[in-house]
């Protein structure tokens, strides 16, 4: 255990290491500058622009931005956001809790309804149920996040007038209710964001989780269960517990997605999360962010792997010898 | 003596893609007295697992179907009316099975020990702990060494013998009384067949335990049966007490599977092989089923199927041969 461990800690540092490279160099390359937006404006002088380029290094050779940017990232220090003039650090720190927040709900939607209706489809494959759920998920599947995400505003937000739709809580009457207030507010302005994503991630996971139960039914094993006598709700036991090694390591591979996937629907519901941040930061060739961003991404990408690697292990043990 | 077990008219099929209907096994009927073991042999695609399976009503449906009319009589009651309840209690219970592949017969997830519980606890042992002693039981029954230890591993870290006794015990768990074992030695290496075959004696002479012996394999059958049925194209071609099928064959299918049975004491340049290839369950021939594959065949074969017939009730063969022996090629 002691040993994979280790060697999924280095992984994560040679990813992020990589990754921090490549975004470094795609977004030097990549046309603009955090300073084109100054150079337009004519109530900006030469000098001042010339002594931005000095203070954010830009006037450097890139090969020298490229180290100092590393070696500052090996000593914790993410940089200044170029835009925000404010540690890249604080910004995260801000925005990760929000996004968190989002992927935790979001997650719980995908996977608590997806693994149940992909079992219950691939438990009677062919039936009406089946067909359709199975109508329904490739429709959701096919749709895009923010048209959903923009539908689901018209109906409960406009129409129905049930929900809010935009930002983390109610600027205005936040933090004039008590505890309990806060919580239902909080809540409130979770539902529609965590939804779309949710939604839309559930689609995908019902049609994983119904092969692979399809695919499990037919194993020799599950005729063993029943020959042995046992109900068909201890035959589903039996299926489940083996349908469900596939949709763990969708599990894993959703996180980082979430993470950063989320750009679209934090843009339609003002979530201020990482995804903003990013779109923004990118938007404005705020290198600092923009790479901070992506080495996050990256980790969570190793992170989601990790996870999913340790969950395989508890739920199948033909896994844990293997190392 | 009354059989145990009684199978009578069984018929299943299944729909196949295009509207074909496959009728695997074709109005089959068997007696298994108790204690004894009956073999039944055949070819790949004769049938012989589809019948197997029918008994416990193990055949998925659709696409498969079981006549109606056919019986499976267990100790008189006719398990193909019961209701899902009942079946429940007789599989694992009166009757119980064993199946060809142990590795994939177990599940690879769960415990040894937990998928032998469960099926005690099934059977009239809803206690946790009582259900786990008679776990431990079992697996010193099927000669497994250090069982505590044994149930809490996974099937992965078992030998292909070690599985297969894990099934056997497991199939013991409701006391049953009649046992079918599908090919149960055939994915195992040759030493493990015969510990395992020897086990199933063992067993079968302690508990006085019926069994129901599918296999491919005629010297298997030859070892351990007291009475053999040989299966073709869905329909029993030939039944007699083991010796009597091996040492006076009546069916020129029986003869030529015998013949082709390798032997160790004749030195042959070619292993010779039933001609022909088996008939496809869509569409099994007019007359004789076996008529375009024997040597023997003649204008009665190509035109109508014989009944089972024999000079003796003990010994049936499903052959016009017996009616005019003259005809018997040499």
């Amino acid at each position: 255990m002691a040993a994979f461990l280790a060697r999924r800690l280095g992984a994560a540092v040679l990813v992020a290491f990589g990754v921090a490279t490549i975004t470094f160099l795609l977004i030097h390359l990549a046309p603009g500058s955090p300073l084109a937006g100054s150079g337009e404006n004519p109530y900006v002088s030469a000098e001042a622009i010339a002594q931005m380029r000095r203070n954010f290094a830009l006037d450097r050779p890139i090969h020298i931005q490229y180290v100092r940017y590393l070696t500052n990232l090996l000593r914790g220090d993410w940089g200044l956001s170029f835009t925000m003039h404010r540690p890249v650090l604080d910004a995260f720190r801000d925005a990760l809790p929000n996004t968190l927040l989002l992927a935790a709900a979001a997650l719980l939607v995908d996977f608590l309804l997806g693994v149940t209706v992909g079992t219950l489809q691939g438990m009677r494959p062919g039936s009406r149920f089946d067909r359709v759920c199975s109508a329904v998920t490739l429709t959701l599947y096919s749709v895009p996040t923010f048209w959903l995400g923009l539908m689901l505003v018209l109906v409960f937000g406009q129409e129905l007038g049930w929900l809010p739709v935009s930002g983390v809580v109610d600027p205005a009457l936040y933090h004039a209710r008590d505890i309990l207030g806060k919580l239902w507010d909080r809540a409130a302005h979770l539902i529609l964001p965590a939804l779309t994503l949710g939604l839309i991630g559930a689609a995908a996971t019902a049609r994983y989780q119904r092969a692979a139960v399809l695919e499990v039914i037919r194993q020799d094993f599950i005729r063993t269960a029943r020959a042995k006598g046992l109900s068909e709700r201890a035959v589903a036991v039996h299926a489940l517990r083996n349908a469900v090694l596939p949709t763990i390591t969708l599990f894993g591979l959703s996180l980082p997605v979430l993470l950063s996937g989320a750009v679209l629907v934090e843009t339609v519901f003002a979530w201020p999360g990482m995804g903003r941040l990013a779109f923004e930061a990118i938007q404005r060739r705020d290198y600092p962010v923009v790479t901070g961003a992506a080495t996050l991404v990256a980790l969570a990408v190793v992170a989601g792997n990790f996870v999913a690697d340790v969950l395989t292990r508890i739920a199948d043990p033909r896994t844990r010898e293997a190392q | 003596m009354k059989p145990l077990l009684a199978v009578r008219d069984l018929t299943t099929e299944f729909a196949m893609p295009g509207g074909l209907v496959a009728r695997a096994v074709d109005g089959v009927s068997l007696d298994l007295y108790p204690g004894e073991t009956l073999a039944l042999v055949g070819e790949s695609g004769s049938g012989k697992t589809t019948l197997a399976l029918s008994l416990l009503r193990l055949i998925p449906e659709p696409p498969g179907r079981i006549d109606p009319a056919g019986r499976v009589e267990l100790d008189g009651a006719d398990i193909l009316r019961w209701d899902a309840k009942a079946l429940r209690r007789v599989r694992g219970g009166d009757l119980a099975m064993i199946f060809q592949e142990p590795g994939s017969s177990l599940n690879p997830v769960m415990t040894v020990g937990s998928q032998i519980t469960e099926t005690v606890r099934a059977h009239g042992q809803p206690d946790r702990r009582a259900a786990r002693r008679r776990a431990l039981e079992l697996l010193a029954d099927v000669g497994i060494s250090d069982p505590d230890r044994r149930l809490g591993q996974y099937p992965h870290q078992l030998s292909g013998g070690m599985q297969q006794r894990v099934m056997i015990a497991m199939a013991l768990a409701g006391n049953p009384k009649v046992l079918i074992a599908d090919e149960p030695t055939t994915a195992l290496d040759v030493t493990i067949q015969l510990q395992i075959l020897d086990l199933l004696s063992d067993l079968q002479r302690r508990l006085g335990l019926a069994v129901l012996l599918i296999t491919h394999d005629l010297g298997l059958a030859a070892r351990v049966a007291d009475r053999v049925a040989v299966m073709y194209a869905g329909r029993i071609a030939e039944s007699a007490p083991a010796a009597r099928l091996f040492d006076h064959p009546q069916h020129p299918y029986t003869e030529a599977l015998l013949h082709a049975v390798p032997r160790i004491d004749r030195d042959v340049a070619r292993l010779p092989v039933v001609p022909g290839q088996p008939p496809l369950a869509t569409q099994w021939p007019t007359g004789c089923r076996f008529h375009p594959r024997c040597r023997h065949a003649w204008e009665r074969c190509r035109g109508a199927e014989p009944s089972l017939l024999g000079t003796d009730q003990e010994h049936l063969a499903r052959c016009w041969l017996v009616d005019e022996p003259a005809r018997r090629a040499p």
